[in-house]
């Protein structure tokens, strides 16, 4: 699955570009305990990540805080001062491990640089002030983004206190999961618990413990611990090339091992670390056989390939603006396997404009992800993803959730994105995700009541 | 006041720009045209995304593709050549161009674009700056209200009979919204006021144009600093209104309509008079319950308002309010909101503009010294009062209380609601 040797790859060049600091704050803002995050902008930026509905939303206390650049600040040239009294309150107030302060668009025009503030505050107070030149002047892949915060929170989790010694040699004996869906999924908030402690089960039948998972589910400790291990599984090498080599040391290696999605991938997801950490391959087939959740996912998907074998699936990939890398590996094409081995037949839809440059852009990362056999057309904004899906003649939409709309528009059976989840456990839910999006009573009944602007105030 | 308050953020932080996103999403046909850099997408669709279920935001506004190589080659070309593109593809009834501090301060074409762009386009195009250290989600709802009553033709004779609203804040379009206007409107018609126009109230600006009919406009409180901007735009009689909530702040509001219209006072009192005769013995079955209540009210300033006079004239007491409308929080409209209802009890205490921390810490504070079984909030404190307090969630944002069904807080029909949806929260606590 990884790319040709001698071909280079940049992740995320078929998602949405994004606002660096839109991608750090997703990313951190549910640090809790661990991390105060400064926004060094004015106090709307602060708006530019997701407060409405996330973790972050339900926190008692929100380690978010903004410098909330005022006009008078920069007219008298202030707000490098601002931020250094903001930073001194937060550290006052909150005593938190450390202060990430991102950059805003504003903060670079008006030339406000935040290095010396947080030398100064970090010089004073002892705790780790980390600025990061963020912001939307210059868009950023999110894969871009992603491995960025990966790389600082790895710096600042890993930063050793001065009475804790040298840090330890990297652990033959464990393994780091980097890049997959190890978080609660929206499905099933212990998908990422199960999936963990499959691949744990697993392991430890070959001597191998998971060390830390990350950026799905960890906290700033699990960042920290990347160093510790020996061996890392990684889900797209392209994704996080600025990471890997901060843990690249000779007692390290990384592998590269596609998301495990389905039932084939799984297996070859366990396959693949035994192999990459010279471990047994045969006794970990052994061990994942001996797990229940496989044998359900025999079941499920046999049922599967029964129920849906042959229909025809929109996949959509180039719209995904959360900075999630289990989403964006291989440029979102990771969960294709899973509809793949169920018998159903995908064809891509890709939100893209039609040029000729863009097509061969989008045949590249086709063929590193293994997927040059897809079918694929475009379209170039959400609003216009509906005639799409009807000129397809689609009898299911595998696309992000904000494009509901246009899938119920061209009446088509609607999948949010990441309904599929990892792992066996998730391999052993593929009928049912299949069946909730088809076997749909209430629309093959009433359908044709619908689409007449009940819905609407 | 601790040093850290000006840091901590608050249930809403906004700049003009996503009020001005709320209120172009409010007019179906109109388009805002994102001239910022790339992270004001997020700041505008990304909060509302979880809010209204019913109709897609996204779709409601497009980002110019600003970066700093077209802003060191003038941005200005972009945005015309943008526009016009978009202008074939979509036929928008009005363009909003929003700017945001970044492009004010490095950008200085935008204007003469906007000024090529009126020529061009046979639609409305509006400029509205938007740095995020100005304004607020309110402010920026207003200037898009004051434009569009610019952009009315107010020449036609008016119906001395109808009545316009103003500054209604439609913020999605779910069921709670299509009923209170519907509430509104049935009351209107009942003492006989027709209603042409709500600006804005989901539908798009042919239609808002219709106000022009009204030979008067009643401007409710979240557009109240917008008055005199309305009234010399459209020429008509603009009456300041506070909030349809509630009993007495329900009859409150159709007299003032009412005089608004020319109705005669009698006939308006004979109106109100048959609905509290409806409204009033179903509150009053459980009149005996509410007593004992006590809940706090955590709402922006003018619902806050409303909400506690109806509290108090029921009999519920209300032992914290905490404004969330961050900086446009303002403690002294909401004391002279609550004298004009005559409420009869005043607040245990009232905090304006306090953070989200400092919010969730208060209420808790005020749990512990007088437990109260109900709040009226936003989902932002949903989760704080689990076990304690059951949440009447209202208000922006509403990300986990959806309506598919037709169900008001406004008029005499949403008082009750009210009261059913309090005793519903008050009965998950033990």
């Amino acid at each position: 699955m990884s790319a040709a040797p001698g071909e280079t790859r940049t992740a995320g060049e078929l998602a949405q570009p994004g606002c660096s600091m839109t991608g750090f704050a997703t990313a951190v803002a549910g640090l809790a305990h661990d991390l105060a995050v400064v926004i060094f902008g004015e106090r709307d930026c602060s708006n530019a990540f997701q407060r409405v509905s996330s973790a972050f939303s339900s926190l008692r206390r929100w380690p978010v805080f903004t410098a909330a650049i005022r006009e008078t600040d920069v007219v008298a040239g202030a707000a490098e001062a601002r931020l250094e009294e903001c930073l001194r309150a937060v550290i006052r107030h909150r005593h938190p491990r450390a202060v990430l302060v991102l950059s805003t668009c504003l903060a670079e025009v008006i030339g406000a640089d935040p290095g010396p503030p947080c030398t100064r505050v970090e010089a004073d107070t002892g705790v780790r002030c980390v600025a990061v030149r963020t912001s939307g002047l210059v868009p950023r892949t999110q894969a871009e983004v992603a491995d960025h915060v990966a790389a600082v929170l790895v710096g600042i989790g890993s930063a050793r206190r001065p009475d804790r010694g040298e840090p330890a040699v990297p652990d033959g004996g464990a393994l780091n999961l980097l890049g997959y869906a190890t978080g609660p999924s929206r499905e099933d908030p212990r998908t990422g618990v199960a999936f963990r402690a499959e691949v744990r089960a697993v392991l430890a039948r070959v001597g191998l413990r998971l060390n830390a998972a990350a950026p799905a589910g960890a906290a700033l400790r699990d960042w920290g611990a990347l160093p510790a291990a020996g061996f890392t599984a990684v889900s797209d090498r392209a994704l996080f090339g600025g990471l890997l080599r901060l843990l690249d040391r000779p007692d390290h290696s990384a592998i590269e091992v596609r998301p495990p999605v389905g039932l084939a991938a799984t297996d070859a997801f366990l396959a693949a670390i035994a192999h990459g950490t010279g471990r047994d391959v045969a006794a970990v087939a052994d061990a994942a056989r001996a797990l229940p959740a496989r044998e359900a996912a025999v079941a499920a998907l046999a049922r599967a390939r029964a129920r849906h074998a042959g229909r025809h699936v929109a996949y959509g990939i180039g719209s995904m603006h959360d900075f999630r890398p289990e989403h964006l590996a291989w440029e979102g094409l990771s969960h294709l396997p899973a509809l793949l081995e169920a018998g159903l037949e995908v064809e891509l839809l890709i939100q893209e404009r039609d040029r000729p440059e863009v097509h061969a852009r989008i045949r590249r990362n086709l063929a590193a992800a293994g997927a040059s056999g897809c079918a694929y057309r475009l379209f170039y904004e959400p609003a216009v993803a509906a005639p799409v899906l009807r000129d397809g003649r689609f009898d299911l939409a595998y696309l992000p959730d904000f494009l509901a709309d246009q899938a119920a528009a061209a009446g088509v059976p609607f999948l949010p994105f990441g309904a599929l989840d990892p792992g066996y456990a998730g391999a052993a839910r593929i009928d049912r995700v299949l069946d909730a999006a088809r076997t749909w009573t209430f629309r093959e009944r009433y359908g044709r009541h619908l689409g007449r602007g009940g819905g609407d105030a | 006041m601790s040093d850290l308050a000006p840091f901590e953020l608050h249930d809403t932080d906004h700049g003009d720009l996503f009020g001005a996103f709320l209120a172009v999403h409010a007019m179906p046909g109109a388009v805002l045209l994102l001239h910022t850099t790339v992270g004001c997408k997020f700041k505008t669709q990304q909060n509302l995304v979880d809010h209204d279920w019913a109709r897609p935001s996204h779709h409601d506004r497009i980002w110019t593709g600003v970066d700093d190589a077209r802003l060191i080659s003038g941005s200005g070309r972009r945005l015309v050549e943008f526009a016009t593109t978009w202008y074939e593809r979509r036929r928008p009834d009005v363009f909003f161009v929003a700017t945001n501090a970044a492009i004010e301060l490095s950008a200085f074409d935008v204007e003469a674009a906007v000024e090529d762009l009126r020529a061009r386009l046979p639609c409305p195009v509006v400029l509205l700056k938007a740095p995020g250290w100005a304004g607020g989600l309110g402010r920026g709802y207003r200037r898009v209200v004051e434009a569009v009553a610019g952009l009315i033709d107010w020449r036609p004779e008016p119906d001395p009979a109808s009545v316009a609203i103003a500054g209604y804040l439609f913020d999605r379009f779910e069921m709670d919204h299509a009923a209170n206007l519907g509430e509104v409107r049935r009351l209107l018609a009942a003492i006989g006021a027709k209603v042409p126009a709500v600006l804005l109230g989901g539908e798009g600006l042919p239609r808002l144009a219709e106000a022009a009919r009204a030979a008067s406009i009643l401007v409710l409180p979240h557009a109240h600093a917008s008055l005199p901007a309305l009234a010399a735009a459209s020429g008509r009689r603009c009456v300041a209104t506070d909030l349809p909530v509630g009993l007495h702040g329900t009859s409150r509001f159709l007299r003032a309509a009412g005089g608004a219209a020319g109705v005669p006072p009698e006939k308006v009192e004979a109106a109100i008079d048959r609905e509290l005769s409806r409204a009033v013995p179903t509150i009053g079955r459980v009149e005996g319950r509410l007593r004992g209540l006590a809940a706090a009210v955590c709402l922006d300033t003018p619902l806050a308002a409303a909400v506690t006079a109806h509290l108090a004239e029921i009999g519920v007491r209300v032992p914290l309010v905490v404004l969330t409308d961050g900086g446009e929080a303002d403690e002294t409209a909401y004391r002279e909101t609550l004298a004009r209802h005559g409420c009869p009890a005043a607040p245990g205490r009232v905090i304006a503009g306090a953070s989200h921390d400092r919010t969730i810490e208060a209420m808790r504070e005020t749990w512990r010294a007088e437990p109260f079984r109900v709040a009226f909030g936003s989902s932002f404190q949903l989760r704080a009062g689990t076990g304690r307090w059951g949440l009447v969630q209202m208000g922006y944002p509403c990300a986990e209380k959806h309506w598919i069904y037709p169900v008001p807080w406004m008029g005499f029909n949403g008082a009750v609601a009210l009261v059913q949806r309090m005793l519903d929260a008050a009965g998950q606590v033990a």
